[in-house]
């Protein structure tokens, strides 16, 4: 514990200071709500405007779009040349994989609800009771993508060029999840890749909480996620050599 | 003796070379560029999807779905009632219908009055069985495959060759960059041979996309020919794009990341998923910035069979633009030199 502590408080100041973070998760996602409901706004009708549907659809595609970011918040340690002293001191593996998830958890979580909050205040979206259920489900969002992301980053080294490449696959699941325009599946095709995309669900599982009142599928997700994100975080521990941080 | 600019580029090409899986997927992504321009191609095409609640007049709404289903563009399904606000909003249905027990109906929906009421008139008359008169102009204006199939290759382009680029970055951090800015070379030719080395590779990946596309879709509206030629400049557009972003940044996570947003602000205001027409009239002057217009205009100023390709004025636009980015990384990086002392 007396290890784990200050590292992760160390991390926490860092992630909160980091611009990056706060650019790609807050300002970037309120850019294209902005500039995709601007875009699209003669196709709505005046109760459920374009900017509503971006709105639902974009921050969640920008937390998905955090795995890189987190994937790079594991090496750097390497980048700011501590990596030999982390090696060196005496601190389990667990507390150090443990320390960097939380502080990274914690301030994308922060992020997703302070977007989602000036959102549904400046676009004035009729979400009464189905803010907490949404801010959970992104919260849980944020944990699967902190753990996928230190995964790559600590446990998956040998496979380090892939990591370059996620977001193509995060744009194509945006695409196919309906996050940049709404998808009418009437092909084979499209219903199958349609399938193969997370923010599919995602998407429909947050319109169902606020239009609809219908919280099943949400809580599925939210299960699935917590229950997904312990998975990667002990598969983590587990992989974590130190020597990977050099 | 050799030039800076060739030495460079050879030794980026060697260093690159023998990283097998790197390689492999940087070759392999047009692929997946090309097949994804075909699918969003079908996706745009105007379709209108109706939903039908299941409760009473089961005769009317059979009906309905027989004389929908035979008919092109339109395709109807049974709505589940328990998601309707989800499935109008969502996309599933661009409508959905509702029989009242008086045997009227209701439509629900999300989109503007124009399409409500010409669903309401399929509707009417899909009900009397004249499917003759039954007709409906496409709202949203046709763009051909190989423009779409382009936009999106550059978009992807765009992204991998920051990735290409990352070699100019570790030379930033094992400081070979420094030596050759000591040198008594110009900063240029560095700059130069970095952005050579992507320009090959991109249009390879270029070259590799569009021959398959070749095969795929046998109706490209333009020839192969201009097609390769096309490509210079969006292989060109692309490497000097990634050389300006590696040239901002230290970290390669900061370069990668800048580089998808950039893009996809670009390609936003550049018309890749919204044709350029369609903007509000605010971002169609906005879209001046976005070198993805000036590509796609030039796409479209060739399929209208506009013989003087180098004469067009959108290429030269273009050509100006390659000439920018390549201003900003040499200028960035001599302002970054002076920093040092």
């Amino acid at each position: 514990m007396h290890t784990f502590l200050p590292l992760f408080l160390l991390g926490l100041r860092k992630r909160s200071k980091d611009s990056f973070i706060l650019f790609y998760n807050i300002l970037f996602p309120a850019i294209i709500i902005l500039l995709l409901g601007y875009l699209t706004v003669k196709s709505y009708s005046k109760e459920f405007t374009s900017y509503h549907y971006y709105t639902l659809v974009i921050i969640p595609f920008c937390a998905l779009m955090g795995i890189i970011t987190v994937a790079y918040v594991a090496k750097e340690d390497k980048l700011s040349n501590t990596s030999c002293r982390l090696l060196t001191a005496p601190i389990s593996n667990a507390a150090l994989v443990l320390a960097k998830f939380l502080s990274c958890f914690i301030v994308l979580a922060l992020c997703n609800i302070i977007t989602l909050g000036l959102s549904v205040f400046l676009y004035q979206l009729p979400m009464n009771n189905s803010f907490v259920p949404c801010a959970a489900l992104l919260t849980m969002e944020a944990a699967v993508v902190t753990g996928i992301g230190l995964y790559l980053g600590y446990a998956f080294h040998k496979m380090e060029a892939l990591k370059n490449f996620l977001n193509l696959p995060i744009v194509l699941w945006g695409l196919f999840g309906g996050s940049f325009f709404p998808i009418a599946s009437n092909t084979l095709t499209l219903t199958t890749l349609r399938r193969f995309s997370p923010l599919t669900y995602i998407n429909r599982s947050i319109f169902e909480a606020v239009y609809d009142n219908r919280l099943t599928l949400l809580t599925f997700l939210i299960v699935i996620f917590t229950l997904f994100s312990i998975l990667l975080l002990f598969l983590t521990i587990k992989q974590f050599k130190k020597e990977a941080i050099l | 003796m050799k030039p800076i600019w060739f030495t460079v580029l050879i030794m980026h090409y060697k260093r690159n070379i023998h990283k097998k899986s790197t390689f492999l997927i940087t070759l392999l992504l047009p692929v997946l560029a090309v097949l994804l321009g075909a699918i969003s191609g079908k996706m745009s095409n105007p379709v209108y999807r109706i939903g039908i609640l299941e409760s009473g007049h089961t005769t009317k709404s059979n009906t309905l779905i027989t004389t929908f289903n035979s008919m092109e563009g339109i395709t109807t399904d049974i709505a589940n009632a328990k998601t309707l606000q989800t499935d109008i909003r969502t996309g599933s249905f661009t409508a959905i219908v509702e029989f009242q027990p008086d045997g009227n109906y209701l439509i629900h929906s999300v989109k503007d009055k124009e399409i409500v009421d010409s669903i309401n008139i399929l509707i009417d008359s899909a009900l009397k069985m004249d499917t003759a008169k039954v007709s409906f102009d496409s709202y949203s204006i046709k763009t051909s495959p190989s423009s779409k199939i382009l936009a999106f290759m550059l978009m992807f382009l765009m992204v991998t060759s920051t990735l290409n680029a990352t070699l100019f970055l570790k030379d930033k951090t094992s400081g070979t960059f420094l030596r050759y800015l000591y040198s008594s070379r110009y900063t240029i030719s560095y700059l130069l041979g970095n952005m050579l080395y992507n320009f090959i590779i991109t249009y390879l990946q270029f070259f590799l996309g569009i021959t398959l596309a070749r095969f795929l879709i046998p109706d490209l509206g333009i020839s192969y020919g201009s097609l390769l030629l096309l490509g210079i400049w969006l292989s060109g557009l692309a490497a000097s794009f990634a050389t300006w972003i590696a040239s901002m940044f230290k970290n390669d996570m900061y370069a990668n990341q800048s580089s998808s947003g950039i893009v996809l602000l670009f390609s936003l205001t550049g018309g890749t998923f919204i044709p350029y027409p369609q903007m509000p009239d605010l971002l169609q002057r906005l879209s001046v910035i976005s070198p993805i217009r000036w590509f796609l205009e030039t796409i479209t100023s060739v399929e209208q069979g506009n013989p003087g390709l180098l004469s067009n004025n959108s290429l030269i636009i273009l050509t100006v633009f390659i000439a920018g980015f390549l201003f900003l990384a040499v200028s960035g990086t001599i302002y970054q030199k002076k920093s040092f002392i």
